[in-house]
């Protein structure tokens, strides 16, 4: 019964999936915030920067897509809260409540198998993380919607937030001795740890966000590519591909995150 | 109510860096036209080539593990995983210069 479900639940996906995929084909590429009553002043937030490229401008409209993950993810929240009666015992059958304790789950664990016992405070940081970049990527796959993690700002953002977390807890485990992980084993030679340690801190803001947004910028344009030159069967190939790599995207961004933080709060044996 | 509005002061504190923009539109010789889409080329031709090596080894020695103990094949999957993406974003990094190239040309 279950398995019908979801037989019927992907032949309609693969279905919709090759009829609108004469949509990617079109000359501009269309989104479905055009048809939005405000998209004039939305469309006007642009202000290119024309040394970095084309796909860092400041945008609004990757902003309204972000938006509309955060209240999807609100919405969703909503109903786990008021809706679903979580069971103590497992029912034999599919219960709705499953799906969002194996996604809490999933983040719970990865954070305590990593950080320890604390882990269990980063729940709620690592958690939005994860939903956001999970739903902004996949909905971004959708015929007519743009990855709003697709725009640099946004990735920059988040990768900001995660920096100034692990630092700030850094300094609240470990006091001013915070600073000590960044000088080396001795201390002369301490100027040169400590350019290598604040290069590094640097730099894991800019890989963290330059990583998901290559990612999904380059398989959105491969999608838009492969939809142009043959509508009909070919993007299957990038939308697996894409599929596929969106979840591995979020993974990575949740699991370095935590291992920065894990890093951070050790309580290094001496 | 303290912290909230701690959060909120040091948050907006931290949207000046999404402006720096720079102006700065030059005319484009012939000579630095071709410039920019070989180096375009090159950048990803190249990044493509170690990342690439490096995948193989790495899912060689995934696939040698798990051939020796078929038992740890989801611990083995898990990092094998990581390892590829993490090998990949070196690769994403080179493209991500090959756009900003290729749109200057």
């Amino acid at each position: 019964m279950v398995k019908k479900f979801w037989i019927a639940v992907s032949f309609s996906c693969i279905v919709l999936v090759v009829l609108t995929s004469s949509l990617f084909a079109s000359e501009e590429g269309f989104i479905w915030a055009e048809h939005l009553p405000f998209w004039e002043w939305l469309s006007s937030f642009q202000k290119p920067n024309p040394a970095l490229i084309d796909f860092t401008t400041i945008d609004a409209v990757p902003v309204a897509y972000a938006t509309l993950v955060s209240l999807l993810i609100i919405v969703l929240a909503l109903i786990a809260r008021f809706v679903i009666q979580f069971k103590v015992i497992p029912s034999a059958t599919f219960h709705p409540g499953n799906v969002f304790e194996l996604i809490t789950e999933a983040v719970l664990y990865l954070s305590t198998d990593i950080i320890g016992p604390r882990g269990k405070q980063f729940l709620p940081l690592l958690g939005t993380v994860a939903l956001f970049i999970l739903f902004s990527n996949i909905l971004g796959l959708v015929p007519g919607f743009i990855p709003s993690t697709s725009n640099i700002n946004i990735n920059l953002g988040m990768a900001v937030v995660v920096f100034i977390v692990y630092n700030y807890w850094g300094f609240k485990a470990h006091g001013i001795g915070y600073l000590k992980h960044f000088m080396g084993p001795v201390l002369w030679l301490t100027p040169l740890y400590m350019s290598i340690e604040i290069i590094t801190n640097v730099a894991r803001i800019l890989t963290l966000s330059v990583r998901l947004f290559g990612n999904m910028t380059g398989d959105h344009l491969v999608l838009s590519m492969f939809s142009k030159i043959v509508p009909f069967l070919a993007p299957i190939a990038p939308l697996a591909l894409g599929l596929f790599v969106c979840f591995i995207q979020t993974l990575i961004f949740v699991l370095l995150s935590t291992m920065y933080i894990a890093l951070a709060i050790e309580k290094s044996e001496h | 109510m303290k912290k909230v509005l701690l959060t909120m002061v040091f948050v907006l504190s931290l949207v000046s860096f999404c402006f720096a923009a720079e102006e700065g539109t030059a005319e484009t010789s012939s000579i630095t036209k071709a410039a920019i889409a070989l180096a375009s080329g090159l950048a990803i031709g190249i990044a493509a080539i170690g990342g690439a090596l490096g995948q193989g080894r790495s899912v060689s020695a995934g696939l040698e593990g798990i051939a020796r103990n078929p038992e740890a094949y989801n611990r083995i999957l898990t990092v094998l995983i990581i390892g590829l993406a993490l090998i990949e974003s070196l690769v994403i990094y080179a493209l991500v210069i090959s756009f900003m190239l290729i749109l200057k040309l």
